[in-house]
């Protein structure tokens, strides 16, 4: 059954349980529709080609391309390109990452059925969608320093649980200047120790398990 | 002559004037006056000066025309000499009568003083013939004497004549007028008597009687008693050496005659003489020079001087021998002291030990400068002497020490006895003396100089030994200190040692500390890491899914109540299967507590419990190592694993479950099989079904890159084969890297 004016939507996430559930919400909705399901970035932004959707939901996190990645390459072929995303992950990072890759919006998937349909309408019809606990958690950003690059590299090490030595090795750096790296580490994430400071890495979503 | 005369002269002003000033002391004096010569020179000295009136008459008896007025007098008692004043110069036989009053003079009594008047003249009175030693004796002072001898010298001086007449051993000087050439022409060698007054002369300050001299007033004095030989010069010549040997007619008044070569002159003194006997020496007061090597004749009196012959007041001339210049005799000490060689140029070897330079004033005899060279040859010293006008470089410049040949006149010295006590060199020239050897190096003065070197470098040497011992001495303390620095320093090093040990130690026990902590870190963190993961991948997945399910559950609930009741339905299934994952998760989480993880025992353990009730067999098989398998990896093959079970004992009816492991360094395959009924997978129940079994087992191995093969036909059981790529050999599956993620 065809509707007219219809938001023609494509629906990316590898759990199929949450994408039977988005899908069947989308298409109770009178002027929604599923045009297309992937399950990971590639086929996403395979799928978008195909059926230029109006609106892309995407699973920030999913094998082979995350739903990030896929957004910013989505969006560098159609800058028109409308997308949500819906993720499980609330860190200040992700959805700084998400935004600026030209997600629209950002919802949250433990609040699906009060913001799922509106962040969709609210998406397509050209708006942004910020929930306020995710507007409220992207303000606490700017309490943390950036880490560089080469620090990034170091929290990713430190999250395998390497010790010093090990991340001086891996790094091909001394063992003097990982301590330094990690001390910096400590500061800029307000943190006291290194599994504290992974602890925190994950949830701002710096790193990913 | 000349030199005794002037030397007599100054004798007789000194007496003069003392005389006048020890008159004007006794001026007051008055007494008895004396009124004859005698009895002034009859005065003791003290009443002599007492200034006693003196009033005489006599006859002059000497007056020089250059006394100044002074002039001896004579009356009957004697002679007496007026200190006269007046300017005026009686003459010899001048009778004159004098007032004045006595004086004590420089030798006999004197009047002084005096008043002159002259009565007339007069002849001479009588001379008083005496003895020559009488004479010399100072008694006739002032007396008019005769005296006889024989004349050696009879010279011009000024305008009187000199007179040497020697008698007895004695030589009086006489001064006369000058009688005619022919007279004096005959004098030298001729016996005479001289008549005149004597004249002391005395040291004035001690009245000592000095010598006398006779002032003969005219040449009517002179009387000449036997004539001198014939010219000497026309005797035979004797030879110089012969002079003083035997001979039978020898007389000291006669002259010889000499002749011989010249070898030295020292001009108005004398000459030296050499010929074939010998050496003479010539004592002469001509002054006109000869040079050494002209042959000369000489005519003088034969004397004896200190033991030694010698030709005196002897007068000389060249002959007409051709020059020959004179060989200097080489002769050995011993012929000196034997006395051999005297006056005769001689030629002797000496070491100089000594020299000295004496100035014109010390030199009796010549200007200028005498250097005196002190010679020694083996048994006696001797000096060599030689007058220059000025100082001689050469002679100065001979190092002492030198052995040196010198050539000179000898002059010996002799002893009463013959025997002779010294002698002495003079040197004619400078030429004379030739440096045979220069000093040994041990001259006095080297001698001096290398003890003052030896002293030195001894002195050097002992400050050194003393510095090097106490050297010696520092770089023994400094030992000790370094070896008890040593000492020290090991000691620290010893507890150093067992300080580090301890440090070590307790290092190690912090680093075992450390390490615990560090694998306690990462089991924390693994833990965390997998279950976070876990519970993103199954709980909060099929939670949003049951939300969803129950959020259209809510929206269909009145219109679609046939639509709502499904979604219900899918909702209670996803809670059970929730369920189920929390189950596992948990499980997994105790079983990751210990620390030798196994997925094939993780399998075999959940499998047996799985199957525990349904009296399925479990078989697991496993293959290759598992070293290489991340966490994540085991823990998502342990699930699907878990499922695949599940789904068999759930559905398969099965009798057995085999289950096969297998692991290689790129991939690791895991495979259920069960002998069931097995299902056809087109027209299974799926998970709009409500049954997440075989989704869970898919999406997991998506998750991990894998790939799945569900093979089953009803009747013949079910195969899962799961195939999953190791892709990082470090192991970094479970932590994907931000670019995957984003």
């Amino acid at each position: 059954m065809k509707k007219d004016f219809n938001i023609r939507i494509l629906v990316a996430d590898d759990h199929y349980v949450v994408r039977m559930g988005v899908i069947a919400i989308i298409n109770n909705e009178p002027d929604m529709e599923v045009v297309a399901e992937a399950t990971n970035g590639v086929q996403a932004i395979e799928l978008f080609h195909r059926h230029k959707p109006d609106l892309v939901l995407l699973d920030s996190r999913m094998p082979l391309k995350g739903g990030v990645q896929a957004a910013k390459e989505i969006r560098r072929q159609s800058d028109s390109a409308r997308i949500l995303m819906l993720t499980a992950f609330d860190g200040d990072e992700d959805i700084h990452k998400a935004l600026d890759a030209g997600a629209q919006g950002y919802v949250l998937k433990s609040s699906t059925g009060e913001q799922l349909v509106p962040a969709l309408r609210a998406v397509a019809a050209g708006e942004n969608w910020i929930p306020k606990e995710v507007a409220a958690r992207l303000a606490k950003r700017k309490e943390f320093e950036p880490l560089t690059p080469r620090e990034l590299e170091v929290l990713h090490e430190l999250a395998k649980g390497l010790a010093n030595k090990q991340i001086a090795d891996v790094m091909n750096i001394s063992q003097h200047t990982a301590k330094g790296y990690l001390k910096t580490i400590l500061t800029k994430l307000h943190v006291a120790d290194r599994t504290e400071a992974v602890t925190v890495a994950i949830q701002r979503g710096l790193i990913h398990i | 002559m000349t030199q005794e005369k002037k030397h007599f002269s100054s004798r007789l002003a000194l007496v003069f004037s003392f005389f006048l000033l020890q008159s004007q002391v006794m001026s007051a004096h008055a007494a008895t006056t004396l009124t004859n010569a005698a009895d002034v020179l009859a005065l003791p000295a003290k009443e002599a000066s007492s200034g006693i009136p003196v009033l005489v008459n006599g006859v002059v008896t000497a007056a020089e025309t250059n006394w100044n007025g002074k002039f001896f007098m004579q009356d009957a008692s004697g002679g007496v000499y007026v200190d006269n004043r007046t300017k005026t110069q009686p003459r010899p036989g001048d009778v004159v009568e004098v007032s004045g009053i006595s004086h004590p003079g420089g030798y006999a009594p004197v009047i002084t003083k005096p008043h002159l008047k002259k009565l007339g003249t007069a002849p001479l009175p009588e001379a008083k013939p005496i003895t020559i030693d009488r004479l010399m004796s100072g008694a006739e002072d002032s007396q008019r004497v005769e005296i006889s001898g024989i004349v050696h010298s009879a010279q011009l001086s000024g305008t009187r004549l000199g007179i040497e007449l020697v008698s007895g051993g004695y030589r009086v000087r006489a001064f006369a007028p000058i009688p005619a050439e022919a007279v004096r022409q005959s004098l030298v060698g001729a016996k005479v008597r001289l008549r005149g007054t004597a004249a002391a002369a005395a040291n004035a300050d001690l009245r000592h009687f000095v010598t006398v001299t006779l002032f003969i007033p005219q040449t009517a004095d002179i009387i000449i008693d036997e004539a001198a030989p014939t010219n000497p010069f026309d005797d035979p010549i004797m030879s110089l050496n012969g002079i003083a040997q035997f001979r039978k007619d020898r007389s000291p008044d006669n002259q010889v005659h000499v002749k011989g070569v010249v070898t030295y002159q020292r001009k108005g003194e004398d000459i030296f003489l050499h010929d074939e006997s010998g050496g003479l020496q010539v004592k002469t007061k001509l002054a006109w020079a000869v040079a050494p090597g002209d042959a000369v004749e000489a005519v003088g009196f034969p004397a004896v001087e200190n033991y030694l012959p010698v030709l005196e007041d002897a007068v000389f001339r060249k002959t007409t021998d051709p020059r020959v210049a004179p060989q200097p005799t080489n002769v050995m000490v011993g012929e000196l002291q034997d006395g051999k060689h005297h006056a005769d140029l001689i030629t002797l070897q000496g070491r100089l030990i000594d020299r000295l330079i004496r100035g014109a004033g010390q030199s009796t005899n010549n200007d200028g400068i005498q250097t005196i060279l002190v010679l020694q040859t083996t048994n006696s010293v001797f000096v060599a002497e030689k007058n220059s006008s000025e100082e001689n470089n050469f002679l100065t410049s001979i190092p002492i020490g030198s052995l040196v040949e010198v050539s000179g006149i000898c002059l010996l010295e002799s002893g009463d006895n013959g025997k002779i006590k010294s002698f002495r060199l003079l040197l004619p020239t400078s030429h004379d003396i030739r440096i045979v050897k220069k000093p040994g190096w041990l001259t006095p003065q080297h001698l001096l100089v290398s003890l003052a070197i030896v002293f030195a470098v001894m002195l050097v040497a002992i400050s050194w030994t003393v510095m090097v011992s106490k050297k010696n001495l520092m770089l023994k303390s400094l030992v000790r200190e370094k070896v008890a620095a040593q000492d020290e320093l090991q000691q620290a090093h010893d507890q150093l040692e067992e300080r580090v040990k301890e440090r070590t130690a307790q290092l190690k026990v912090e680093m075992t500390a450390r390490k615990e902590s560090e694998l306690q870190f990462r089991a924390v963190l693994t833990e965390r890491t997998r279950l976070a993961q876990e519970l993103h991948d199954t709980l909060e997945q099929t939670l949003t899914g049951i939300a969803l399910q129950l959020d259209l559950v809510a929206n269909q609930f009145e219109k679609k109540p046939d639509s709502a009741t499904h979604h219900l339905k899918l909702a209670r299934n996803l809670m059970r299967q929730s369920q189920v994952d929390l189950h596992r998760s948990v499980w997994g989480l105790r079983s990751r507590a210990e620390e030798h993880f196994n997925l094939g025992n993780a399998l075999l353990t959940s499998g047996q419990q799985l199957t525990d009730q349904s009296g399925m067999r479990i078989e697991v098989e496993t293959s290759g190592a598992a070293d290489s398998l991340s966490e994540i990896a085991e823990e998502n093959l342990l699930r699907i694993g878990q499922e695949a079970i599940t789904n068999a004992v759930k559905h398969s009816g099965a009798q057995t479950v085999k289950i096969q492991l297998e692991l290689n360094p790129k991939r690791v395959t895991l495979q259920i099989k069960d002998d069931g009924k097995g299902f056809v997978p087109e027209t299974c129940a799926g998970p709009k079904d409500g049954h997440f079994g075989l989704l869970g087992i898919r999406e997991r191995t998506e998750r991990l890159g894998g790939q799945v093969w569900i093979a089953s036909q009803p009747g013949t059981g079910t195969s899962i084969r799961v195939e999953i790529p190791i892709h990082l050999p470090n192991g970094d599956q479970s932590l994907p890297s931000p670019a995957e993620v984003s």
